[in-house]
């Protein structure tokens, strides 16, 4: 966790105009000033752009997008969601943290929140890598610790990309689709992975961690994933707040969770339903560990599964897999 | 024939569904393993007949008979219906193998469904006698995943 320096990029914004001596931030951060010296390097190392030496006093060069948690805690309008935010400059995974923060057996309030500027390991499904740029991705992951048996744990990640998809069409006015099980797509290109983590009992979850990457404000893709992947600022032509989008989903995410221990499983399927162009009538194939599936979406069974009708009219509900071809 | 190298023999069975018995010799002993039923559960099951194993090839401690059926193993048992994965990534190794000994708690395994991984840990603390997926393959609710003989 990045704490200290957060206060002092926090204790810089504050005083964006002018150059703040060394001596006072030190003192107004309780430092010594060699202190002080050593985080404004690492601050510099992060990307912040801070202008000025020891003895002259330091100033922002321009007030840089950061995920602080001094300007998120106090807009937050949740009951526990993002309450406890663990914000990092760089860190290897947002989901790696929060398993390590688990297993060292500390205590995690339900609904902490992990952010990162730059993912140097970000995960994907089987190991594979998603690409993380500093300041233009929204990376994080929630630690939940739902009172449901595993079977239904996926609806909380169906729940994620609805809650997603919600925030980013409020905030950005960008028209997303959700593909199934919980890919967030604007046009045919990604813009939006989700990657969950359960630890179990046979009948009732322990821990829960989704993890969620976003595409926000890159100005372009990098040449190999051009044609798959897409960013907010791509597709809706100007720079989007990446802590207006995360305010907004942690309050989606809430309610929807809320709905769900009121009403089960349909609170989510049905807005999924909604949102989704892929749970009706589309051809599509899967391919799942290896055999490719092909047939036309007929919705999603009460676990989230997807119904896919096949050429002889059976449905084959498909529980894994990546859809790989869709009309 | 060494311990170890029965349980591959045994794992291997496990891991062909289109193996219905098997029989090797080797330096004086013979082993025989056959399916229970060929329309058994979907979970492979293994047995080993006592008989077929006639004399022990070493005068070391002789192998305890194996059988994925016998009361005192304990199985690890599917939550959810998914796709099982015996390792992390594509790349990395296998959480456990045959012959591992496991703590309660340990990972044994991943299944996975709709992009949502759900570590699998031992409920108990013993030896894993055997593995009953083939890794990659889906499972559904309630399959058997692992025997384990508790300690």
């Amino acid at each position: 966790m990045d704490r200290k320096l957060d206060e002092l990029l926090f204790a810089l914004m504050q005083n964006m105009t002018i150059t703040v001596s060394g001596e006072k931030l030190a003192r107004d951060l309780g430092v010594p000033h060699s202190t002080l010296v050593r985080w404004v390097e690492k601050l510099r190392e992060t990307g912040v752009e801070i202008r000025g030496e020891p003895f002259t006093g330091y100033r922002l060069v321009r007030l840089p997008d950061v995920m602080l948690p001094q300007l998120i805690r106090p807009r937050l309008r949740t009951a526990d969601l993002g309450r406890t935010l663990y914000h990092f400059y760089k860190v290897d995974s947002t989901n790696a943290f929060a398993a390590r923060l688990l297993s060292r057996g500390r205590k995690v309030p339900d609904g902490a929140v992990i952010v990162s500027e730059y993912q140097t390991a970000g995960r994907g499904r089987l190991g594979r890598s998603w690409h993380s740029e500093p300041e233009s991705g929204l990376y994080f992951s929630m630690i939940l610790r739902p009172k449901i048996p595993p079977s239904l744990a996926p609806l909380f990640t169906l729940g994620t990309a609805v809650a997603m998809h919600n925030a980013v069409e409020r905030d950005t006015r960008v028209d997303v689709d959700i593909k199934w099980p919980n890919d967030l797509l604007v046009g045919r290109k990604k813009v939006c992975g989700i990657l969950s983590e359960i630890q179990a009992e046979v009948d009732m979850i322990r821990t829960m961690i989704i993890g969620v990457g976003l595409n926000v404000n890159h100005a372009k893709m990098p040449a190999e994933l051009k044609e798959i992947a897409t960013s907010l600022r791509i597709e809706s032509g100007r720079a989007q707040s990446r802590i207006e989008i995360l305010l907004e989903f942690f309050e989606e995410f809430e309610n929807l969770q809320a709905d769900f221990e009121k009403r089960g499983a349909p609170a989510i399927i049905e807005k999924w339903t909604a949102h989704s162009s892929f749970a009706n009538g589309r051809k599509l194939k899967i391919s799942d560990s290896g055999r490719i599936l092909e047939g036309t979406t007929r919705g999603l069974n009460r676990f989230g599964a997807l119904r896919l009708e096949q050429k002889d009219g059976r449905i084959e509900e498909v529980y894994s897999g990546d859809v790989v071809q869709w009309e | 024939m060494t311990l170890k190298e029965l349980r591959e023999l045994i794992e291997l069975f496990t891991a062909r569904e289109s193996l219905e018995e098997l029989e090797v010799e080797k330096a004086g002993v013979r082993l025989r393993i056959k399916r229970a039923s060929v329309h058994a559960a979907p979970a492979p099951s293994v047995q080993v007949p006592h008989a077929a194993v006639h004399q022990p090839v070493s005068a070391g401690p002789t192998p305890a008979p194996v059988s994925a059926e016998s009361d005192d193993l304990f199985y690890i048992k599917s939550p959810m219906v998914g796709t099982f994965y015996r390792s992390a990534a594509p790349t990395s190794g296998p959480y456990v193998s045959v012959g591992d000994i496991v703590e309660k708690g340990t990972v044994l395994c991943i299944i996975e469904a709709m992009k949502l991984m759900n570590e699998i840990e031992s409920e108990v603390a013993g030896e894993i006698v055997s593995i009953l997926h083939e890794n990659g393959k889906p499972v559904e609710y309630g399959d058997k995943l692992f025997a384990i003989r508790p300690r």
